[in-house]
């Protein structure tokens, strides 16, 4: 009995088609650096229809506020619909830590509405030949 | 012979971009109206709420999906916003599952979604303000977060 409304829920939010929407892959990712900096190589997705600009955000592992010492190569993109593009991320290890995690969120920049939708992914780099 | 097929298989299927991916979008914006028997709340909990689809294709132990304090956006001059109270309520169902929290909160909530899962979040905003509301547009907004 409970099964019906919820296969209808399901039914009707896969044909409701979200008018703004973005998607980030892969959400989390862990790598080594031999220097001081780490970097990773993120998609951006837009699938759904309409085209959308969408701000690529370096966060703290909660994503709450922005990171310090990171960088997206492309801060904000416009993507056709359907569409998927490649960003690269890149972050500072401090001398004094073995690895680092960052937070990026995908949202968008121009949205006019009660709900903000937010992708976010988590991201490690360690340094290579770091003592643990 | 099964067992290394199903490990290359389950290597090649967490390799796969594509199947690591999350989406969160918004179907359908809210809207909040005037209480009709109480001037100093407003909501959207009369068939205006926001509707958000959140599609999980993110990893094998799913994902998470939080939804932020709300606060007020947009308000009219001379309203005196620091006193207003946002408040949120959700209701979360996807395929054999769902979760919802039917109580107005201004805090943070967060739940789990299994991996392959459709989800559509049903959002209702209140916002109190002992004082009334002057005439003009309000909004609120919400950070609903898939990580």
């Amino acid at each position: 009995m409970q099964l019906t409304p919820i296969l209808a829920a399901a039914l009707a939010a896969a044909l409701a088609g979200p008018a703004a929407a973005q998607s980030l892959s892969p959400m989390h990712a862990a790598g080594a650096t031999p220097s001081d900096v780490k970097g990773f190589r993120l998609t951006i997705g837009n699938p759904y229809p309409g085209p959308m600009t969408f701000l690529v955000l370096p966060m703290d592992p909660k994503f709450r506020v922005a990171a310090p010492a990171a960088e997206v190569n492309f801060p904000a993109i416009t993507l056709a619909p359907g569409s998927s593009r490649q960003v690269i991320v890149t972050f500072r290890i401090e001398p004094s830590r073995k690895e680092r995690t960052i937070g990026v969120c995908v949202q968008p920049r121009d949205l006019d509405s009660t709900v903000l939708p937010r992708v976010c992914g988590t991201y490690t780099g360690s340094r290579l030949g770091a003592g643990r | 012979m099964q067992l290394a097929a199903a490990l290359a298989a389950l290597a090649a299927l967490a390799a796969t971009p594509a199947l690591a991916d999350c989406s969160v979008g918004l179907s359908t914006p809210g809207v909040l109206k005037l209480s009709p028997s109480d001037s100093t709340v407003l909501s959207s909990q009369a068939g205006t709420a926001s509707v958000v689809v959140v599609t999980n294709l993110s990893n094998l132990l799913g994902t998470t999906v939080t939804l932020s304090s709300p606060v007020l956006d947009t308000w009219p001059a001379g309203f005196a916003a620091g006193s207003a109270v946002v408040e949120e309520r959700y209701s979360a169902s996807w395929l054999l599952g769902s979760s919802s929290v039917p109580t107005y909160a201004s805090g943070p909530r967060s739940f789990a979604v299994p991996l392959a899962a459709v989800v559509t979040l049903v959002l209702d905003n209140r916002v109190t303000a002992p004082g009334g509301f002057r005439q003009g547009g309000y909004s609120t907004k919400t950070s609903i977060s898939c990580s």
